[in-house]
């Protein structure tokens, strides 16, 4: 039983450590406001001087391609300037036609500059196809979205201003959830992405340890050659190319503003969620694992870096934590000073809580949304639920590398975000109007979809 | 006198104006060097002599020890009275000490250092916190000086009291509000120090509206206002709670036969104590035999009337100001909000010692000094000001120490000094004793070749521990050895009913007795 005893308080004091350090990273930006001034888009635009390769990787997609391609060409950039490329693997007929029917009805329009890139051979997975495309590509900046993406019109106007303006070679700008109101945990995912994006990212791009996101990263031709392209065996390529721009010592620029966020949506599904978790876990402890990060010069770059890619395994100690701490509390007589410090983890639990329920705030201010009382009970009974959630993805995603398994589970794309812009008013408007009905088909059809 | 640079629009005598700005800049740092003088020689100077230590002081010592020598939170049964936080500080200093509880001499030696310290870091807070409120320096230095040389101050703050430390946390907890930078970890530290505070002693909840407002009125429209506010709050929260969390563990939560009283046996509970604390009432503001004013009348006005009247009045002005304009003058109105907030605790009506005013002081204070430092900074002319000001300071600081002679001269610690040296050369260790807590940990704590008194216990616990009272000396007074009275203890025996000692007393003949004026102490031994 001392043993055990002895272990539970390891654990509490390493959870305390790291919950500690979570809960400061998820209100940094509002910590150090210079740091969120710094990381604001340019409040004017200069002239268009780069071109933009558009990178387009897409699987099974037919039912958004069309419009995503439609949005790409629509941005507010001179259109000999921006060249479209549509990834898809050979054996995805279903979207290869959709993404050639838009591409003869654009012609007709004098769009020119969209094609599609087609690859046959293994793996068929995002960073191969991101190879292929980059090898066909010709743009000075070379940039990614994914299909079901939202982006804003002026996006490369802000990349070519900064670009220019402060000589920097890689920008990542944010990206948002944003059907916080859909399903019980697309609160707590919009809100994952709300403060990643608008508060840690901020910290990472200070100490020079960036982990770059999937998409609305826009990369010079260099520095893709330099660094060679994207890894095809890393199930988080993305996180994978941000640890080698890092080590290269090049600056990395993180452009949020609430305005100009790419918009993005939930997984549709829980079991959609699961699998994106797993792939990122397991993608962070491939990355984790190739043991580039340990090259950082700095150590606090090198401790960021272990952190935030060994970060989903020690979520699942925390999801672990709390049913055990519990348990001891009942059944275990421990000294009364001792029995509170395996409780401080339960504060900062808490404290994390309090903060996302803040965050919620903040979001849909930003967006213009509004939250309902339900969606605050909602994200509150689903709180411990959703961690233990991303603590069996964590924990899924161990067992799946320790076993050698590593194919692409992919998530589905239904455009829940798009059908939110598209009734003209956020899926909150709705729900603050009236009873859930509304929602209730939509995400019926999400699930259809799916 | 702010450095309020309005000449600086004049391009010609800008490098000029920058000197003299500079000048003066320094001569306002080094204007902050006084008050902390004057603070720690006023607090010094015969600490260890005048006043006599008090039981109250003994028993946050004995608590402390018990934290350091038994891991626990008092050396008899916890009954909840007050929060731990204090004497968990005291156990702090204490360890750091080289000789620890007898580095200073007798054991509450160490306790008034601490509170000297104390001392110093309050003027410090208040001087800086008082001058960021309505920005005027002079403010802040009138405030200080008052605060340091006050009779009253001066008498309860030399003691080792809970409230010397829960105003220096309140005030800490304001500083940080203050000097913040748009910081929101600064905001929950100051959240954190605050839930120090209410730990320390409950009634701090009586400021909580006041801060709460003045946090609000300093994050609003920022864009991190959210966070500082929940931040704030959910870090005193988080402290406070370790309280009644501690006392669930321990399944003394919850009083004996409540429902969810767990433990089916008799037991202490915090909410039981909160209850019964609530229930007393000792008369209000509106009852002329209330504490509130024999204390007002009998301890407090003769020791200091003119800060009563000048903070009283100061508090008065500065609230009709600040109401009269909230934006501008929000210093005034939240100086005067603290101060009132106090007052109305003291008048309410429940249960008060007269060293309860303690925290009232800084902010009578800081009041008085507002209302006079910002009169000064509308003078038309700095040096007339600063003449003023010296002046001032010079007629408050030599009123002051004439009116605290004995602060700085008396030695009566010396009959208590007499008595334990007494009990330790005459009285064996075993014997069962009746004591007063000024001497518990000096008789508890082993001193190199010094006798040990592990039979010593206070007369409180005698009389209402039933622990002590029925399991240790069955409620029989011929179990008790000796008694020995600390100064005016027959009184608060009779007033207290406590007949086991009582009637241990009534058996007993003095065998020493220890005077200096009108203090007399005693060492009586039982005749059985």
């Amino acid at each position: 039983m001392s043993i055990l005893i002895l272990a539970v308080t390891a654990l509490s004091l390493a959870v305390i450590v790291q919950a500690a350090y979570t809960v400061y990273l998820m209100i940094y930006t509002w910590d150090q406001p210079e740091a969120y001034e710094a990381a604001h888009a340019p409040p004017a635009f200069i002239e268009p001087r780069l071109s933009f390769t558009v990178l387009l990787p897409a699987r099974h997609e037919e039912e958004v391609i069309q419009e995503t391609i439609e949005r790409v060409i629509r941005t507010n950039y001179p259109r000999e300037l921006v060249e479209t490329i549509v990834i898809c693997e050979a054996g995805d007929r279903g979207t290869i036609a959709k993404a050639e029917e838009k591409i003869a009805s654009l012609r007709k329009q004098g769009f020119n500059n969209v094609r599609v890139a087609v690859f046959d051979d293994q793996p068929i997975n995002k960073p191969h196809g991101l190879n292929v495309g980059f090898a066909q590509s010709h743009g000075d900046v070379v940039t990614i979205f994914d299909a079901e993406d939202e982006i804003h019109p002026d996006i490369l106007n802000i990349v070519n201003t900064v670009m220019v303006q402060e000589g920097v070679r890689v920008v990542q700008c944010g990206v948002q959830l944003m059907n916080f109101d859909s399903s019980w945990y697309s609160t707590l995912n919009v809100l994952e992405y709300f403060f990643w994006f608008k508060s840690r990212l901020h910290y990472h791009a200070r100490v020079g340890m960036t982990t770059l996101g999937g998409n609305t990263v826009f990369f010079t031709r260099d520095v893709v050659e330099r660094i060679g392209g994207w890894d095809e065996r890393n199930l988080t390529e993305d996180a994978d190319v941000g640890i080698r721009i890092s080590l290269l010592g090049e600056r990395i620029r993180i452009v949020y503003d609430d305005r100009y966020v790419t918009k993005e949506e939930t997984p549709p599904t829980l079991g959609h969620f699961i699998r994106q978790r797993t792939r990122w876990s397991q993608g962070f402890l491939q990355t984790l694992k190739k043991g580039l990060w340990m090259h950082m010069p700095t150590f606090e770059q090198r401790l960021l870096a272990l952190y935030t890619l060994g970060f989903p395994t020690a979520q699942s100690l925390l999801a672990l934590y709390v049913p055990v701490s519990v348990w001891m509390m009942f059944s275990v007589k421990l000294p009364v000073a001792w029995a509170m410090l395996l409780l401080t983890p339960i504060y900062l639990l808490l404290a994390h809580y309090v903060i996302s329920v803040v965050g919620l705030f903040e979001f849909t201010e930003a967006h213009k949304l509004h939250p309902t009382p339900q969606t605050i009970v909602k994200m509150t009974l689903g709180y411990l639920p959703y961690q233990w959630v991303l603590g069996y993805a964590a924990l899924r995603a161990t067992v799946r590398e320790l076993r050698g398994i590593n194919n692409w589970e992919k998530t589905a794309h239904v455009g829940a975000h798009r059908q939110m812009a598209q009734s003209g008013q956020p899926a909150a408007a709705g729900a603050a109007s009236g009873p859930s009905e509304e929602r209730g088909t939509n995400s019926g059809r999400d699930r259809d979809a799916a | 006198m702010v450095s309020s640079g309005s000449d600086s629009n004049n391009s010609r005598g800008n490098a000029s104006t920058e000197r003299r700005a500079d000048r003066w800049q320094r001569v306002h740092h080094a204007a902050l060097i006084g008050p902390l003088v004057v603070a720690f020689v006023s607090h010094a100077f015969n600490l260890f002599n005048y006043p006599l230590y008090l039981g109250d002081e003994g028993i946050y010592l004995e608590q402390a020890w018990a934290v350091l020598r038994e891991a626990r939170l008092s050396p008899y049964t916890y009954i909840y009275d007050h929060a731990p936080a204090g004497w968990l500080v005291i156990a702090a200093w204490t360890v750091l000490l080289p000789k620890q509880f007898f580095t200073f001499g007798m054991a509450l030696n160490s306790g008034r250092v601490l509170m000297l310290i104390t001392h110093v870091i309050s003027v410090f807070l208040l001087y800086e916190t008082t001058r960021r409120l309505v920005g005027s320096r002079s403010a802040g230095l009138i405030a200080g000086v008052i605060f340091s040389l006050s009779p009253l101050a001066l008498f309860y703050q030399r003691m080792l009291l809970l409230d010397n430390l829960m105003a220096l946390w309140v005030l800490l907890a304001l500083y940080l509000i203050v000097s913040n930078r748009d910081r929101v970890v600064t905001l929950m530290v100051s959240g954190l120090v605050f839930g120090v505070a209410l730990l320390t002693k409950e009634n701090a909840v009586f400021f909580s509206p006041v801060i709460g407002y003045l946090l609000y009125t300093s994050v609003r429209g920022k864009p991190f206002y959210r966070f500082g506010l929940v931040g704030w709050a959910f870090c005193a929260f988080s402290v406070v709670s370790a309280y009644p969390m501690y006392a669930w563990l321990k399944s003394e939560l919850l009083p004996t036969g409540s429902i969810l009283g767990s433990s089916p046996s008799e037991h202490v509970s915090l909410i039981g104590t909160l209850v019964w604390q609530m229930s007393r009432s000792q008369g209000s503001i509106m009852d002329p035999n209330s504490l509130f004013w024999a204390f007002s009348i009998e301890r407090w006005w003769p020791k200091d009337a003119a800060l009563l009247v000048a903070g009283a009045g100061a508090t008065a002005v500065n609230l009709g100001l600040g109401l009269a304009d909230r934006s501008r003058r929000r210093g005034f109105l939240v100086a005067s909000l603290m101060s009132l907030a106090y007052i109305i605790y003291l008048a309410r009506g429940s249960v008060m010692l007269d060293f309860y005013v303690l925290p009232l002081l800084p902010f009578l204070a800081m009041n008085v000094g507002i209302l006079f430092g910002k009169t000064l900074d509308a003078l038309p002319w700095r040096i007339l000001s600063v003449t003023i000001l010296v002046l001032a300071i010079g007629i408050i600081a030599m009123v002051y120490i004439q009116g605290s002679q004995d602060h700085y001269t008396l030695n009566l610690v010396q009959v208590q000094a007499q008595q334990l040296q007494y009990i330790r050369q005459n009285v064996p260790a075993k014997a069962v004793m009746v004591i007063d807590d000024d001497l518990w940990v000096d008789l508890h704590e082993s001193n190199g070749g010094e006798p040990v008194f592990p039979n010593a216990n206070s007369h409180w616990k005698v009389a209402q521990d039933p622990a002590i009272r029925d399991k240790l000396l069955h409620n029989d007074w011929r179990r008790i050895d000796y008694v020995v009275m600390s100064n005016k203890m027959y009184e608060v025996l009779k007033q207290n009913d406590e007949t086991l000692v009582l009637e241990a007393y009534q058996h007993s003949r003095p065998l020493a007795r220890f005077e200096k004026g009108d203090v007399e102490v005693e060492v009586r031994q039982v005749i059985k």
